[in-house]
């Protein structure tokens, strides 16, 4: 193929300019590329930052759960001493009762018996 | 007669007064011994008694009472320190579900993505076929 010298112009023009667009679509294609790929990591970021938040929420949640079940146990304890004290309550008053009921039988000696002992202490 | 009888009852009346007088005379102040002291009737003294005990159990009964209050207290810290951190799980809570909606989000950015890079191969896998299959004709053909 012989080709002249204007034809050697529009080839070595129409050369250039292919080599011109396909430079321009690699150039493209590779940014683009590269912005996926940065835009892919910053979702796994995202998602991973995302996931590590709702653990931590997990974790706290955790937390405040065993922190109320140890309030529980606080609660089950007084509530014991409670019924405790409630029951010690009633003892003294019983025995107060019992006690009223033997002063009323005291006779001279046990009124001057119950006095010294009084200021014994 | 009458006269008599009436006198009778008016003496009696008075000496009963006088007597019942005399019943509430304690207690009485004396000195014996040189010391000055207070006398109390046996009935006086036991009401003292009586007093005295019921002192002490109000004493007795105050103790048990703080203690009760004490924890009484305790219980009720304990139950508004559980209102609080159930207050604070329910905060959490909705963090979660923001958290993971907007996870969700994401994973439907992530799951369109998917598809469109899917579609792009597909297309670019029958361009493929359709470009070999077009070199092929024409290689057969010249």
């Amino acid at each position: 193929m012989n080709f002249k010298g204007k034809e050697k112009l529009i080839i070595a023009i129409i050369g250039v300019l292919l080599i011109v667009v396909l430079g321009f679509l690699i150039s493209s294609y590779s940014t683009q590329s590269r912005y996926k790929k940065f835009y892919k990591e910053q979702l796994k970021t995202l998602k991973t930052q995302k996931e590590s938040a709702i653990s931590e929420h997990e974790k706290y949640i955790k937390y405040l759960l065993f922190q109320n079940d140890l309030k529980d146990i606080d609660i089950r304890n007084s509530q014991k001493k409670i019924d405790s004290l409630v029951a010690l309550k009633n003892k003294v008053q019983i025995k107060y009762i019992l006690k009223y009921k033997q002063i009323e039988k005291f006779n001279s000696e046990q009124i001057k018996k119950y006095w010294k002992d009084e200021f014994k202490n | 007669m009458n006269l008599k009888i009436n006198l009778i009852v008016l003496f009696s009346v008075l000496f009963q007064f006088a007597f019942s007088q005399l019943k509430n005379e304690y207690p009485i102040v004396s000195v014996i011994e040189n010391d000055s002291v207070v006398i109390f009737s046996l009935k006086q003294s036991k009401k003292l008694i009586e007093i005295n005990e019921q002192k002490k159990e109000c004493f007795e009964l105050k103790s048990i009472l703080n203690n009760e209050i004490i924890q009484k207290d305790t219980i009720i810290y304990a139950q508004r320190k559980k209102i609080e951190n159930l207050n604070s799980i329910v905060d959490e809570k909705q963090s979660i579900i923001k958290t993971k909606d907007e996870l969700i989000q994401i994973c439907e950015d992530e799951k369109g993505n998917l598809r469109k890079e899917i579609r792009k191969q597909k297309i670019g896998k029958w361009l493929s076929i359709s470009g070999i299959i077009i070199v092929s004709v024409l290689g057969i053909i010249y």
